[in-house]
């Protein structure tokens, strides 16, 4: 999808990287996404399917699947739905979340221009958010590499956020810093300045301080679902 | 400049997330365990239930009448009373009418037969007499005939031999019908029958008495003076108080390890400061339906007690049944032994590898397990090991049973 006039949708999402503030304001001005889009999930999706056989071993490790066999339902075929669902969950989460991500960032935004009551345009808030999406297309990819070249039992531990340097990884503070990747901030700066170049702002810094105050919220959350949840196991 | 700095500090923190990323997931895997230590602490197994105080030897009395009767108690509860004893009589004024009536009759019937044993010796001696009597004619017949073959005789003395005969013979069998018309075995039946009757009567009577069947003390009676009695309906609980026994009601999980010869301890709500020991002696050979009201099954256990003093017959007491008696051992959790057939194995905590260790174990209850090889006190003990591998790196989090 060339763009009729100025730079490609493939300059537009390298741009993204380099000089984020003049990318946004030609997405803004003109906001095709479904090149960039799709470019995203076939990389977000050709890396999962690189790791999928290592996921697939992973998802069987330690569980002793003649424990849960029934008359029904023999162990062999318990296997066999594991690794299937293993399979399409990790599929279904490289397809969408671009998608998906996307989405909610605009929903967000579109919030954030209402609050302001200024004029943004969802589907430029959703260009922003696909383009926006790539720093966290670019950590996928990263992480994946890493996986293919990890042993299987340690493909958990795979971590693009500040969690690696978590003593354990358990408690509050591990899934909090689970929360912390560099990735995701980055993208949370992308779309705050994609928000303030759908609504002609000055500067991104009301938000990108907006975005961050709700993914501080998110992270919050996370770390204390975690530490709750890991009671149980 | 801000802005260049900032892009370098992203970058910067970027890469050392990869490195991070990297060393963590080349390095060894570790898994996250928790561990408690093997201690040596006293160690216990037992069995907690609730039982009955009963009497070993005791006897429930009911009457044993056929009717109704009013009662009339002899003892009140606590009396010591001797074997044969009367502890109660039954109103029994009805039986003994009868049994004076039977004895009328035994006496009626009595003197029928003695009459009748009477004439029947009369009519022996008449018989006795009419046979001699018979002879004599016949003997008399006989010399006739003779003296009339001599000449000295005639027909006239001939006719009047043979009317003798004839006479004495008439006689003899007239006595005879008289002797067969008086048979005594009838009236020796009726006299029979009567005797019967009068020792029914008098055992009726004698029922009337309620006696106790052995030596020792009225330990309950459940009736009341005046008031009519059915027939089998215990009356009077005689029993010796100092020989009692405790009767645990124990589920069919607990019962698992209970022998024969274990220590048992007994408290009643009555008298808490005591602790009455004693011993399990039987244990029921099939498990109780529930009791109305309940729905649990049980099995009787019988515990012998050393001095029942302290206990009350009847008393809802608490046992406590030990299948190990307090000692010291050295204890891991349960969570910590893996059972593979007959072997037992757990594994320690050496220099932050899982190693696994063959232990020979001791009894275990609800919580420990006792270690009678195979590790040290102190030694720290994987819990829930089911995922470690022997030689895999573990990390210590947290704690274990205590």
């Amino acid at each position: 999808m060339e763009e009729e006039k100025g730079k490609s949708w493939a300059a537009l999402l390298l741009e993204v990287f380099t000089s984020p503030g003049n990318a946004f304001r030609e997405i803004a001005e003109r906001p095709h996404f479904w090149a960039a889009g799709i470019t995203l999930t076939i990389i977000n999706l050709a890396f999962a399917l690189l790791i999928l056989p290592k996921w697939q071993e992973f998802s069987l490790m330690g569980v002793d699947f003649t424990e849960y066999a029934t008359e029904q339902m023999s162990a062999d075929a318990l296997e066999a739905i594991t690794q299937t669902s293993a399979s399409v969950g990790l599929i279904l989460v490289a397809v969408l979340s671009p998608w998906v991500m996307s989405l909610i960032i605009a929903l967000l935004l579109k919030i954030y221009a209402a609050i302001r009551a200024k004029e943004a345009p969802f589907g430029s808030l959703f260009a922003v958010g696909i383009y926006g999406y790539a720093p966290v297309v670019l950590g996928a990819v990263i992480k994946n590499i890493i996986i293919m070249f990890t042993a299987v039992e340690n493909i958990d531990k795979v971590n693009l956020s500040l969690a690696v340097f978590a003593p354990t990884q358990t408690g509050f503070l591990y899934y909090f810093l689970s929360a912390c990747s560099p990735f995701t901030w980055w993208s949370l700066i992308l779309w705050g300045i994609g928000a303030a170049a759908v609504m002609k702002d000055k500067k991104p810094t009301g938000a990108v301080i907006f975005l961050f105050a709700l993914w501080l919220i998110f992270a919050l959350i996370i770390g204390a679902f975690g530490n709750w949840a890991s009671a149980f196991y | 400049m801000k802005k260049k700095i900032a892009v370098f500090l992203g970058l910067a923190l970027i890469v050392a997330v990869i490195i991070g990323a990297v060393i963590k997931s080349s390095s060894e895997s570790v898994v996250e365990v928790k561990t408690a230590e093997a201690k040596t602490m006293e160690y216990e197994d037992k069995v907690l239930a609730t039982g009955t105080v009963e009497v070993v030897d005791s006897v429930d009395v009911a009457s044993t009448l056929t009717l109704p009767a009013k009662l009339t108690l002899k003892v009140e509860e606590g009396d010591q009373v001797k074997q044969g004893q009367v502890i109660a009589e039954l109103d029994v004024s009805e039986q003994k009418q009868q049994l004076k009536s039977a004895e009328d009759n035994l006496d009626a019937a009595e003197k029928a037969l003695a009459n009748a044993k009477k004439a029947n010796q009369e009519i022996a001696a008449a018989k006795k007499d009419a046979e001699k009597n018979l002879a004599l004619a016949q003997q008399e017949l006989e010399a006739v005939k003779a003296l009339i073959q001599e000449g000295k005789a005639g027909q006239q003395e001939l006719i009047e031999a043979q009317q003798a005969v004839a006479a004495a013979q008439q006689a003899k069998n007239t006595i005879e019908m008289q002797a067969k018309a008086m048979d005594t075995s009838t009236l020796e039946l009726q006299v029979e029958q009567a005797r019967a009757a009068v020792d029914a009567a008098r055992s009726a009577v004698e029922k009337g008495k309620i006696k106790s069947p052995i030596d020792g003390v009225v330990l309950q009676i459940t009736a009341k003076s005046g008031s009519y009695v059915q027939p089998g309906m215990p009356l009077i609980t005689v029993g010796k108080p100092e020989q009692l026994q405790v009767v645990a009601k124990l589920s069919e999980q607990d019962i698992n390890g209970v022998k024969v010869g274990q220590e048992v301890e007994v408290r009643w709500a009555g008298a808490p400061e005591q602790v009455v020991k004693g011993e399990v002696s039987r244990i029921a050979p099939v498990v109780s339906a529930p009791e109305i009201g309940q729905t649990e099954t049980h099995i009787k256990v019988y515990i012998t007690i050393d001095d029942g003093a302290a206990l009350k017959p009847g008393a809802t007491v608490d046992v406590v049944i030990y299948r190990v008696k307090p000692r010291q051992s050295l204890l891991v959790p349960n969570e910590a032994i893996i059972e593979d057939g007959e072997t037992k194995t757990v594994f320690v905590v050496d220099n932050g590898t899982a190693k696994k260790v063959t232990v020979q174990t001791g009894h275990s209850n609800e919580l420990y397990t006792e270690i009678n090889e195979g590790i040290k006190a102190n030694t720290r003990v994987i819990l829930e090991p089911k995922e470690i591998k022997d030689g895999q790196k573990v990390r210590l989090t947290g704690g274990g049973a205590q």
